[in-house]
């Protein structure tokens, strides 16, 4: 069944070249088959975009990533100005990464003065997911190590590349451990459905709970308030 | 008639966040929209969710209302403040002129949790980053206690 499951991902990697993007390829959240293990790929974008450096992007998405395996990172810095981020279970520790075991990557690219621009996709049993090409812009919320990319006197820090180290997981599987002690209510319930949160309209589904709106709404007659202006 | 005849007498207090932001019913799953408090909250983390948003660490919240039939103007807002005993109106910048003194700290970014049914451009010269929407913006706790703000799209300022 392992090896059926794994020729079907195969498959459809080597399709994904050849068809039009579809829905499941743009859905957020991808399921594994073997072991319904989720990952949130808006989350996991946003880690990217918000993380001060390697350490804490592969903090980021163990602390995302619902499963018990750990999540390796490596970090390339290529000629071009390109940054290839991937993420993959380590399961030689061997700290390289072999493709079989590649969950993700993200590909970042500069495309002029102060902006840029990266694209999530899946492997192996997340092959489905592929981001849109997202943009990069000076000014955004973003942490160290996207914006360092950004600015006039970058130079590329991972032309060696930066790979977690068998040494760090212990480290990593005490932060993610306490992380899932902090958040019980979210590692301690059923799985999230396929179809994820629906983002707009005010509000959301899924896990948690709306609050207020920030307006006052205009009632048909009402009379405005007097303003202050001292 | 309310008796708060100026700005500074509005009781513009600090509480917590949950109930500033109305998440303080675990049962709630879509936002009140007749919700009316205001005040003001500092916290370690939020994320700013909607085009040009993200996570902001270490933020003073200031959480307003708008009024959506208010003035539209190109550079501020009509807030509007619901009292025990009516409501009263004041432009943003009038609020922020009277109140950032009284409340700013040592925060690193401020949110203007506030919608902004104009999509008015705000200017404002301050030492830390300012963040603002433009449209609705609602409040929502996730299940691992990421406190979010979602607006079509956020705008930052500084």
């Amino acid at each position: 069944m392992t090896k059926l499951a794994a020729l079907f991902a195969i498959a459809s990697l080597a399709l994904a070249g050849c068809e039009a993007p579809s829905k499941e390829r743009r859905e957020r959240w991808a399921t594994t088959e073997n072991t319904n293990v989720d990952i949130n790929w808006d989350k996991v974008n946003k880690a990217y975009e918000q993380a001060e450096g390697p350490e804490d992007f592969e903090r980021r998405v163990n602390e995302i990533y619902e499963g018990d395996e750990l999540i390796s990172v490596a970090v390339q810095d290529l000629e071009d100005g390109t940054q290839v981020v991937t993420g993959f279970f380590d399961k030689d520790t061997s700290g390289t990464v072999q493709d079989a075991e590649k969950i993700f990557t993200i590909r970042r690219e500069i495309t002029g003065e102060g902006a840029g621009q990266y694209q999530t996709s899946g492997y192996g049993h997340y092959a489905g997911y592929h981001s849109p090409m997202l943009s990069i812009v000076s000014g955004m919320v973003m942490g160290a190590m996207l914006s360092s990319a950004l600015s006039p006197g970058y130079s590329p820090r991972y032309s060696q590349p930066y790979t977690t180290s068998a040494a760090r997981h212990a480290e990593l599987k005490n932060q993610r451990t306490q992380h899932r002690a902090a958040n019980p209510t979210r590692y301690n319930k059923p799985k999230p459905s396929k179809t994820g949160r629906s983002y707009g309209g005010g509000g959301r589904s899924g896990g948690g709970r709306s609050g207020g709106r920030f307006g006052v709404r205009a009632a048909p007659g009402r009379v405005r308030p007097v303003r202050l202006t001292a | 008639m309310p008796m708060i005849t100026s700005i500074a007498e509005l009781p513009f207090a600090e509480r917590p966040v949950l109930e500033l932001l109305r998440l303080d019913d675990p049962a709630r799953t879509a936002p009140d929209l007749d919700y009316a408090g205001f005040g003001h909250a500092r916290v370690d983390r939020v994320t700013l969710a909607g085009a040009g948003g993200g996570e902001v660490r270490d933020a003073r919240l200031l959480a307003l209302h708008s009024a959506d039939d208010g003035e539209a103007l190109a550079d501020d807002v009509e807030l509007e403040f619901v009292l025990d005993d009516g409501s009263v109106a004041a432009l943003l910048s009038a609020f922020l002129a009277r109140w950032l003194p009284r409340v700013r700290g040592d925060e690193r970014a401020l949110v203007l949790v506030m919608c902004n049914p104009h999509r008015a451009t705000l200017a404002l010269a301050l030492d830390v980053p300012v963040y603002y929407a433009l449209g609705d913006v609602t409040s929502w706790l996730s299940d691992d206690g990421e406190l979010e703000l979602i607006a079509e799209t956020w705008r930052k300022i500084g």
